[in-house]
């Protein structure tokens, strides 16, 4: 009988390798070369890791919503698991986002937490990312629980802008585009670069167990096996 | 042609679900207890001077309304599922945009109705009239009702028939009408604060919203409908 | 730098969790595997032994 491959990681060596070296790199980066900061010293550094995951998580939203959109119009499986992957790590991205700046608001403005534009919505992808796989959860039927995620997803999409545009206008204290020296600008870069590339990596990974998991369970289903 | 035997349906659907709530109000009168009950322990332990008061009755207000809103929201599609003629709607020779529409109408009627009483308690209770200027409070609620009955009729529809569908929709609907929430505090206090060019931006904020998700709606729930 | 330590390590802490995550659901991919060809390893056994019989 024909058994899909052994069921390995789907470890990409290269891929992986090349991820690490890169994210080596940003750690040299941010820690070495990028200058001390006048204000706030060494803890500013926390900036790099902060946007370079607030934007990921963006990005998972977007994935998310557009791979939606694709399986709504394809009803292939694979852009499901996309929009799974996806929406996985840009949850997990949004709640590194949510810490990190936590911390950094900690040191900077002396509190963990205030409602201002940008903390707002990043809290408000991360409720949404929850609802999201909270409905995945409770639907059973493969192809019923692919429709509804796709579409909360495009919601979601369509959201996120008008959550930065409302509360953008109900007022703002956060950071938006600081003037940088130009080393901090190339380390801000690499390292949204380094981490995008983690997250495309640990997405393709993801994808490709959700895709293995729908090959063994067909064939459980063709040997009479239920689970 | 069409669009009229579209717009006939429309009708049709609208009408049979006002009807069904007068024979038999199960959400309506629910809904407007809800929102009196809100009404009154929103205000209770906020024995606020009258100076201040203003500051917050935008966002006591429209907060009861999300909330008791929510509760005919809820019901939307509950009705068919429950008297089995979910069936039957999706038989019925009509695009679902019509469906999606009809429903949208009957949760804009219910939520404009739900913002007369609560208009009439908060003015009994606080003393101040959020009608003052009313051509402007009428055109806030409409556009704040249109886009949160667009997007509830939605998150309505999607959970439907979930296993704990009361806190998943709540969940899901909170951070996707946050935008209106903002926004009609946002407006009202501007209208109490005399502040017509503020108000404005809001209300082009609302329609932004309603506009989008109207549209998003009417695209999306023919994917949400099939089965 | 206690809290630039904090961040950094959260922030792996979170990536090394995943792939563990991963792993665990790689593992169970395998045990359902495994289970697939011991259910077809008995069928092939008993349909040679119908033959042969």
């Amino acid at each position: 009988m024909n058994r899909c491959a052994p069921a390995t990681f789907g470890w990409n060596s290269a891929a992986s390798a090349g991820v690490a070296l890169l994210l080596a790199a940003c750690g040299w980066l941010i820690f070495v070369f990028a200058p001390r900061e006048i204000t706030m010293g060494d803890v500013q550094r926390i900036v790099y890791l902060h946007v370079a995951v607030a934007w990921c998580a963006l990005a998972g939203c977007v994935a998310m919503g557009l791979a939606g959109a694709a399986y709504l119009v394809r009803r292939t499986p694979g852009w499901d698991q996309w929009s799974q992957s996806a929406g996985e790590l840009g949850w997990l991205c949004s709640t590194l986002t949510l810490a990190t700046g936590s911390l950094w608001a900690h040191d900077a403005w002396s509190t963990w937490w205030t409602w201002e534009p940008r903390l707002t919505a990043t809290l408000v992808l991360w409720i949404v990312f929850a609802g999201y796989f909270l409905v995945r959860g409770s639907i059973e039927e493969p192809r019923r629980r692919a429709r509804t995620s796709a579409v909360l997803a495009i919601l979601a999409l369509a959201d996120v802008p008008l959550v930065v545009m409302a509360t953008r206008w109900f007022r703002g204290i956060h950071p938006i585009t600081p003037d940088m020296d130009w080393r901090m600008r190339l380390v801000l870069l690499a390292s949204v670069a380094g981490f995008s590339a983690l997250f495309v990596l640990l997405a393709a990974m993801r994808k490709r167990q959700l895709d293995q998991a729908e090959q063994v369970a067909a064939l459980e289903r063709r040997a009479g096996i239920v689970t | 042609m069409e669009l009229i035997q579209a717009a006939r349906a429309w009708w049709w659907l609208v009408h049979k679900d006002l009807l069904r709530e007068m024979r038999a109000p199960r959400t309506w009168a629910a809904m407007l207890l809800v929102a009196l009950a809100l009404a009154m322990v929103i205000q209770l332990p906020l024995e606020l001077p009258a100076a201040e008061k203003p500051a917050f009755l935008g966002a006591m207000f429209w907060l009861s309304a999300f909330f008791a809103g929510t509760l005919s929201l809820d019901r939307s599609f509950a009705g068919e599922q429950e008297d089995g003629c979910w069936q039957g709607l999706l038989l019925y020779p009509v695009s679902p945009a019509t469906v999606y529409l009809s429903k949208v109408a009957g949760n804009f009627v219910a939520l404009c109705a739900l913002n007369g009483v609560l208009l009439l308690a908060f003015a009994l209770l606080s003393g101040i009239s959020l009608l003052a200027q009313p051509g402007l409070f009428l055109a806030t609620a409409v556009m704040a009702n249109l886009g949160f009955a667009a997007v509830g009729t939605l998150a309505s529809a999607l959970t439907a028939g979930l296993a704990q569908r009361s806190g998943v929709l709540v969940l899901i609907l909170l951070p996707l009408v946050l935008p209106v929430i903002l926004a009609a505090v946002g407006a009202t206090q501007s209208i109490l604060e005399h502040e017509i060019g503020a108000w404005w931006r809001w209300l082009q904020l609302l329609a932004c919203f309603a506009a989008v998700f109207l549209t998003l709606g009417t695209l999306l729930f023919e994917f949400i409908m099939e089965d | 730098m206690g809290t630039l330590a904090i961040a950094f390590a959260l922030a792996w802490a979170a990536v090394a969790l995943y792939v563990m995550w991963l792993g665990y659901h790689q593992r169970l991919l395998r045990q359902r595997l495994d289970a697939l060809a011991t259910a077809d390893q008995e069928q092939e056994a008993s349909r040679s032994h119908a033959r042969a019989a």
